[in-house]
This record gives C-alpha cells, structure tokens and sequence, in this order.
C-alpha cells in the first residue's frame, strides 16, 4: 500500500483496531497485520506518534502496566467515549469520501 | 540495557525532554522488549532478537521527528506566551506529593561480563541491582503524613506521626557513584545502603523497608506489584512512576519475612526470600542476557485452576547459600512441581534439593499461597495463617 496513503488514514485504522479492546503498540500492529492479511504493513514504530496524537485529542487513554509476557512496562491504550465518537464521524467522513470518489469512476451510475 | 537499544531509545526520544522523554523511551523499550520475547520465541538468539525488533521498529531518526512533531512543537510554539504560567505550574509540581522514583543502580559493577566465573562464585556481591529511594523524596512524603526525618552522623532518623517510636538506622557514608572501568555501569561503594548523585542522597528502599518494619509500631501495608505503595499507618508512599515504572520484587516478601520472623521462636533461622525476588541472577552462558525473575515469568500464574506457592525456608546447616526461594506449582493432579529461579551453579545446593522434592520442602516455615495475576495485575500473597505481627503485607 502507498505509505503516504496508509499514513493518511493512520488515525483511523487506529481507532477502528481499538475499537475491539484495549491493546499496546505492538499488539496493534499485529491485529492490524492479521486482520488485513497483511495490507496495512507499517513500522510499529510509526504508530507511537499516532497514538500519542489520539491520547492529546482525548480520543485513546493510555496507561502503564506490565506487558503480558515479559513483565516489560507498556502502555495500554483504550477507545475514550470521545474516541468512540470521533471514530463513527470518521467512518462516515470515509465512507462518503469513498462513496464521493466512486462517482467519479463511474459518473454514469452517479448520474441517475 | 543493550547499547544497541539504548542508541535507538536516545535517537528516538531526541527531541523529547522531561518526564515525556521518560514516559515515550519507557513505552518503547517496552514494546521493543516483548517484540524480542516473539523472535526468541522463534528461535533467534538474544542479540538477534534485538536486531530484528529494531528493524521491526524502523528509522529512529524518523520517529523522533515525528515524536518531537506531537510532543515538542506545540510547547514550543507557545512557550513565548506561556512561560510565566508554565514556571509556576512547575513549582507548583514540584512543591506537591508526587510519586516517589525509584532509582536502579548497579551497586557493583557486573562482574559477570568482566569474569564470568568469577561472577557465579561472587554472586552474592556483584549481581544485583539496588533499588534505591531518594532522601528528599521519602521526607516530603513523611513529612506530608505530619511525620519527620532526622540524618544525624548518617544515623537516619524517622518519626511517623501516628507512632511512638522511631525507626533509626544507619545509612553508612554515602559516596558519589564510581565509575566502573570498561564502559560497565557506575557503581555504589557502600553496597546495599547509600549513595550520592547530583547532590541528592539516596537509601537503599530495602533498607529503609526492613528496618521500618522492624522497629515501627505501625501497621504496614503493601499494595500492588507495578508501582507498590506502600502504607505505614496513615503515612503513604507511592514507589514508582508512570514515567519511571517501579516492580515490587522483594518488597512484599521483605516485608513478609519480618511478619513471620516475629511470629517464630527460632527466628534467625528464617531464610529471607525478599533478597532473590529482586535479584539479577546469573546464568555463566555467555549469551545470556541479564533478567529479573519477573521478567522471566517464573512465578507468573499461567493457569488460574493451579496454585502457584512461595516457600520460606530455613537456613539449612551445611549449605552454602542462605538464601532460597523455591517456587512451588501444584498441579490440579496434586503434583508438585519446584521451580528455581537459576538453575546454574550458583544454586547448586538446592538444585540437589529439586531433585527430592520431600528434602526440598524440609525444614520449611511457612509455605505462602500466591493468587492473581503476577504482572500487571494486583497480586494478593495469602498466607496460611495469619501472623498476629502488625506487619501484614497486603
């Protein structure tokens, strides 16, 4: 996939992977690599500043324990209420876009 | 740390400052912690789990652009405007009770890597990291409670409001870290008591625990195993940070080890099985990377229907090391199965002892039930009897 468009929509695939539960970085990651067979590929370090940019707007609450496996410090980060929210938005903004961009490849459909 | 790893953590975080830097290097080590745990899982020896999870990670110069974007530009940009505002939330900060950090410093440097033979033999005095509290720290919370501290010819003096007595002891002369020769981490001369750094003096939190339960009058509770807290009387002190994450280890079973002492008749003869909770134990294989034993997962609950047991034993005549902590598993099947936390030769007395389970548990004094989960999650030691002690870890 094109890296600027996977960065694009970097947020959103966030908050959609969040939606399921709460995770950390690298758990993310790999739930994003696994449900999308592997399409969305990225360094899981560019998710960090992402993340931290959802946690600024209040939309993921993150928060320190020990990992599942190696007892590791990581951060857990979880959908806010306002996230919640912001992610419907988003989704609909993308799905009108999608919708937008479609009728244009076919403007015949689009036209009646 | 790797210095690969600690190149990466510094390149990344270069444009972060403060506890943002701390917070951002601690999540990412982290992660990158467990992504080596999945490709030594796969078979990948400790250096090149390391590498991979590196590559895993991408371009540190391009994730600190990317991290001083969120973090550092917004301050910057206002920084003109907020400066006034800015100094006197940070007095404000600093003048209220904060959690307490921890400091890990190596008490000597690791003699393993300069010897490692040497190192199995010497364990006992070169293995292990300190845990250490800041001075300045523990008195602004003792204080805060309406309590005092009093440092007089390195005799420390603590009055908790609510007690009768104090709790005094000595901190020895506390010295400026030494610097070890070959890049090795600097290192506390007086071992397991005291040091000085950037004009703070900090004790030993063992130290300070032990003695605190021994002479206080006061009830102790311990809490949590990330970021204890621990409580005499009314007095609470937080250990550990968001920033600066903190393990219980050995405070819960020090604390532990006094209750049941009190309780016993023959107590010197009562093994403390707080020490080699928090130690970094040695394995001599060369590719052995330093871990706690939390780290390790060797006393974590993997299955909630079996127990998982800590024994406290007694020091056993003829044996060369005092300290023992066997961790026990009790199957659904009634099996018991005993877990050391090496199994090299530093333990080689007690390996004989695993290899007879009924020798291992001779001469034991309390076995110690432990339920939850270990890391993450409230962990709860439930005794099989309760000591009458007012020292009752929680």
């Amino acid at each position: 996939m094109d890296a600027n468009q996977l960065k694009g929509n970097l947020e959103l695939i966030l908050l959609s992977t969040l939606h399921s539960g709460e995770m950390y970085g690298l758990e993310i990651t790999k739930e994003v690599q696994g449900r999308t067979n592997g399409f969305f590929n990225f360094s899981i370090g560019s998710l960090y500043p992402a993340l931290h940019r959802l946690e600024k707007a209040g939309f993921i609450n993150g928060e320190f324990r020990a990992a599942p496996r190696g007892g590791s410090p990581v951060k857990f980060y979880k959908l806010t209420e306002a996230g919640s929210k912001e992610l419907l938005s988003r989704k609909t903004e993308f799905d009108a876009f999608v919708t937008a961009l479609r009728s244009l490849w076919n403007p015949a459909s689009s036209a009646t | 740390m790797e210095p690969s790893l600690e190149r990466y953590l510094n390149r990344a975080t270069l444009g972060l400052w403060g506890i943002k830097k701390r917070h951002v290097r601690t999540e990412i080590s982290g992660n990158i912690r467990e992504a080596m745990l999945e490709y030594q899982l796969q078979g990948y020896t400790a250096q090149d789990s390391l590498l991979a999870a590196l590559r895993d990670f991408g371009d540190a110069r391009k994730l600190a652009l990317q991290l001083t974007e969120v973090h550092t530009m917004p301050i910057l940009h206002k920084t003109a405007l907020l400066a006034g505002v800015a100094a006197a939330a940070i007095l404000i900060a600093v003048s209220s009770a904060a959690p307490l950090e921890i400091s890990r410093i190596a008490p000597l440097p690791d003699c393993r890597t300069v010897n490692p033979e040497a190192a199995v033999n010497a364990a006992f005095n070169c293995s292990f990291e300190g845990t250490w509290i800041k001075l300045s720290d523990l008195r602004r919370e003792v204080e805060a409670a309406g309590g005092a501290i009093a440092l007089e010819r390195n005799q420390l003096t603590v009055r908790f409001a609510e007690d009768t007595a104090t709790v005094t002891f000595s901190i020895a002369n506390p010295e400026p870290l030494t610097p070890a020769p070959g890049g090795m981490p600097e290192y506390v001369i007086h071992s397991f008591l005291s040091f000085e750094r950037g004009g703070d003096t900090f004790i030993s939190l063992g130290k300070v625990i032990h003695h605190i339960v021994e002479q206080s009058r006061l009830p102790i509770r311990l809490s949590n195993w990330l970021n204890p807290v621990l409580r005499v009387g009314d007095t609470k002190i937080e250990l550990g940070t968001a920033a600066s994450p903190f393990v219980a280890n050995a405070l819960y079973t020090q604390g532990l080890h006094q209750a049941l002492r009190a309780e016993l008749p023959n107590r010197d003869r009562v093994t403390d099985i707080g020490t080699i909770l928090g130690l970094q134990f040695y394995d001599a294989s060369p590719d052995r990377a330093p871990a706690y034993l939390y780290e390790r997962h060797l006393i974590a609950v993997g299955d909630s229907s079996n127990g998982v047991y800590a024994i406290v034993s007694q020091n056993v005549t003829g044996k060369t090391v005092g300290t023992f902590l066997y961790t026990i598993v009790q199957s659904q099947n009634g099996v018991i199965e005993v877990y050391l936390p090496s199994k090299k030769a530093l333990f080689v007395n007690a390996l004989t002892d695993v290899a007879k389970p009924a020798s291992a548990l001779e001469g034991y004094v309390a076995v110690l039930k432990l339920s939850g989960a270990l890391n993450g999650k409230t962990f709860e030691l439930v005794q099989p009897r309760q000591p009458s002690s007012q020292a009752v870890p929680r």
